[in-house]
């Protein structure tokens, strides 16, 4: 297993490489110019011009490209057009930030998902189920805008039992969380509950109630367990959508996260930090993978890593 | 100007009486007795150890070659100041750190004096030389000033002796001065000699604040400069929360979480007003959002029918139902507070002197057209642009509406005029300078697209003299009028359909006082303080 990790880190820059060149290339190819949104409206062309070529903008995409490169081998991403602060230290600075949302809205959704799946697949038919799946589809569709605001509301403004906005402690992190967590916990339950169901029915779950094991075994030990590959692969796709798509949630808390400042890149054409965001998020999702992959091997000792 | 939307002083005088729980800190309430700088504008109320205020985003950078918006040279003049104050009515500019100043007679040499005995934070004297070393820098080309053009006309800089500088330009420029007392601040030299490049991390200035901690997307720390030479600042510590999202100013206002809320949506004014623990000030803007007209395309080319669709709109409906309020009726190409402001009559809301017009300039069956616009980048903007489109289906124009992504939008408005397209488009134009030349020289036939984004491509030639010849003249008052010619003509040839001027909305804890804010959104906090 060593052996297919160390192959598939090997793997991970090329792709990683790959995403950049065309992260890189689109940028260069949609409508805009990051020259013209920084020196402002009505800049005489000379300074415009001036500026262009001092960033190196008015050179071919290649040759931008090699540079860029270049520079990136050294660890140096450049400087954002927009604030002129290094784009490492954008990231960096927020990255911790996105990571600690996302991370703990993760651990809510595969917390309560997979519970809630697991007993309204076992409770199938009941009205436990009916309610489960109901509130499952109510988080799915709700929006994220919207229960952000409705929550400060409640437990900022009203309750006053957390801060409305920013970062900070703990309790800076559960409001934003449990906004981020919604949809994703309503994914996760969903996906448990159908996967939990197909197992429910198969032959050895029949024989483990046959030899008499209490319930909760045959379920946590057998089913659950079982039912997991397909849970954990969707997990890991969402933890990449939540990356990048956690802006909403960010700009309602006002946490300065990852996804805010790639929105705000890509409007402002701040092209260094896109390509800064882009790589650092692919890198992230493709480790990600990764894990989720290995992970197969843990649950299922079946799978073979070849 | 509306009683609303009265003066300068955005939270003075107050209403109530306060309740006070600062006592505690153990801080007196200042002494009468004003700073005898400015003796006009002593604080009255109470003491205040910690101000919490939250603005919007768009602080990217506390150095200011290198800030963003208006917004962050606000924030970064906190810190290191301008030269000049302002007079948020008049424009004028006012004694600061220049005391007085002088323009020689050929219009080429200012002569700037500076007060005395003003220090940076880390005691580096504030002197002639200081204020070269920080123009110099600006416009130096390897600075890569965002706005380094603003001082292009900037020949040379010399300090004549320790407080006294001259400017001398490269031709005769009015609005000099304004242009230089907007994105401009005066930092340590000390401090960038020493940080170089890493001087944005840690900006000294003679401002009325210390750069305490700056976390981008979140909040600014500031502490009281005590030595400031405009009288101790009335707060010990400001914390500017930078905060995106309108509604989450709003929250944390109503939570307590922020004593001042710069910027909030219309809709929830009234219910704070109502709210006996707040106030709610508006101020007029620099920004007016209107329809630029491409003067050289199709039926827009007739005046008379810009004149037309100007009389087809109802502005007193759009303030009330759309701005709910919270704006005033555009009534020039540039705004209240700003220098050169002269109101015009305009054009009333006449339906059928319209489509009178319509009729004479041969387009009685209507025509239509497109107008640009990036959704989202103004407030109500896709709303404004519903409306009007209502009202000129009345008179049997068809407006088609064309959004754009931001930098797409902005690309395809700055095209040259062989290769633009645009008909018409929804803009916010704003003479951030505080003088009038910012927006009205665009109006220049030369500073067509891609030069600016004035893709009205206007085309007089009275107008293109009178616009060279206000950038000469010397006396103020002559410069005054032929700015109001200017802008005269410009209501006259309908080169905008003239829409409004969206207000600053402000609100804060009731007792807070003393928050002024200017129309270009820069503000001050030195003299905050709470009502007894």
């Amino acid at each position: 297993m060593l052996i297919y990790v160390a192959r598939r880190l090997v793997v991970l820059l090329p792709t990683a490489l790959g995403v950049l060149v065309l992260a890189f290339v689109i940028l260069r190819i949609i409508p805009g110019d990051p020259v013209s949104l920084l020196v402002g409206e009505g800049a005489p062309p000379e300074h415009a011009a001036r500026m262009r070529r001092q960033l190196g903008l008015d050179q071919p995409v290649h040759v931008q490209f090699v540079r860029f490169a270049a520079a990136a081998l050294r660890l140096d991403l450049g400087r954002s057009l927009n604030s002129n602060n290094p784009v490492t230290e954008e990231i960096f600075s927020r990255y911790p930030h996105t990571l600690e949302l996302v991370g703990a809205a993760t651990v809510i959704a595969v917390a309560a998902g997979t519970a809630a799946g697991a007993v309204s697949a076992v409770r199938a038919g009941t009205a436990a189920e009916s309610v489960v799946m109901i509130l499952a589809l109510v988080g799915l569709c709700t929006p994220h805008f919207w229960l952000g605001l409705m929550l400060i509301v409640l437990f900022a403004i009203k309750l006053n039992w957390f801060p409305v906005a920013g970062v900070g402690g703990v309790a800076y992190l559960v409001l934003p969380a449990l906004t981020l967590s919604t949809s994703f916990l309503g994914i996760m339950a969903r996906q448990t509950r159908s996967a939990v169901l197909d197992v429910l029915a198969e032959d050895y779950v029949r024989t483990a109630r046959a030899k008499g094991l209490a319930e909760w075994t045959v379920v946590s030990r057998h089913a659950l367990r079982n039912a997991l590959i397909p849970v954990v692969t969707i997990m890991g796709l969402q933890v990449g959508r939540l990356l990048g798509g956690s802006v909403v949630t960010e700009v309602v808390f006002n946490r300065p996260g990852l996804g805010r400042l790639v929105v705000q890149a890509v409007g402002q054409r701040d092209y260094p930090v896109v390509q800064g965001v882009v790589f650092f998020v692919a890198l992230t999702v493709l480790l990600i993978n990764l894990v989720v992959d290995v992970s197969y091997g843990l649950i299922n000792p079946r799978v073979r890593y070849a | 100007m509306r009683a609303r939307h009265s003066p300068r002083r955005v939270l003075t005088a107050l209403l109530g009486p306060a309740v006070l729980s600062l006592v505690v800190s153990g801080m007196l309430p200042l002494a009468h007795s004003a700073p005898a700088t400015s003796p006009a504008s002593a604080p009255s109320g109470q003491r205040i150890p910690h101000l919490t205020i939250a603005i919007g985003s768009g602080v990217e950078n506390l150095d200011l070659p290198h800030t963003a918006t208006v917004r962050n040279v606000a924030v970064a003049n906190l810190v290191t100041e301008e030269l000049f104050r302002i007079n948020p009515k008049t424009g004028d500019l006012l004694p600061g750190l220049v005391e007085s100043w002088e323009l020689s007679a050929d219009g080429l040499t200012y002569t700037l004096r500076l007060r005395r005995g003003v220090k940076f934070h880390d005691g580096t004297p504030f002197n002639a030389e200081s204020v070269k070393f920080n123009i110099l820098r600006f416009i130096a080309p390897e600075t890569r000033a965002r706005f380094g053009w603003l001082l292009a006309e900037v020949k040379d800089v010399e300090a004549a002796d320790e407080h006294t500088v001259r400017i001398t330009l490269k031709q005769p420029y009015a609005p000099f001065l304004a242009n230089l007392n907007y994105r401009t601040g005066m930092g340590s030299p000390t401090q960038m000699r020493r940080l170089g490049r890493d001087y944005a991390r840690h900006p000294i200035g003679t401002g009325p604040f210390r750069f305490v901690e700056f976390k981008k997307d979140a909040h600014v720390r500031l502490e009281a400069n005590r030595d400031y030479w405009g009288g101790r600042p009335t707060a010990d510590r400001v914390t500017l929360l930078l905060v995106a999202e309108e509604a989450t100013r709003v929250a944390l206002l109503e939570a307590g979480q922020a004593d001042i809320i710069v910027e909030f949506p219309p809709v929830d004014r009234q219910r704070l007003e109502r709210d006996a623990r707040f106030r709610v000030e508006m101020s007029p803007s620099t920004s007016v959002t209107v329809i630029d007209l491409n003067t050289q395309w199709g039926p827009l080319r007739d005046r008379r029918v810009r004149q037309a669709l100007n009389h087809a709109v109802n502005r007193q409906e759009i303030l009330t139902h759309v701005m709910l309020g919270a704006a005033l009726e555009a009534k020039s190409v540039i705004t209240p507070g700003v220098f050169g402001y002269a109101p015009q009559q305009g054009y009333a809301h006449d339906p059928n002197r319209a489509r009178q017009l319509l009729v004479e300039a041969g387009q009685g069956n209507g025509f239509a057209f497109k107008v640009t616009y990036r959704p989202g980048r103004y407030l109500n903007d896709a709303q404004l642009l519903e409306t009007v489109q209502g009202y000129l289906s009345r008179v049997g124009v068809k407006m088609e509406l064309n959004p754009m992504e931001g930098a797409a939008y902005n690309k395809a408005i700055e095209a040259p005029f062989e290769q633009n397209r645009t008909q018409a488009a929804l803009i916010g134009r704003g003479a951030g300078t505080l003088d009038g030349d910012l927006t009205i020289s665009r109006f220049h036939s030369k500073r067509w697209p891609p030069a600016t984004t004035f893709v009205t491509f206007y085309k007089n030639g009275r107008v293109d003299s009178l616009i060279e010849e206000q950038g000469r003249v010397r006396d103020p008052r002559r410069r005054f009028a032929i700015l109001a010619e200017i802008q005269r003509l410009l209501m006259w040839d309908a080169v905008w359909i003239y829409l409004v001027n969206p207000s600053h909305l402000v609100a804060a804890k009731r007792q807070i006082q003393g928050f002024e804010m200017f129309p270009n959104e820069k503000f001050l906090l030195h003299q905050v303080t709470l009502a007894r």
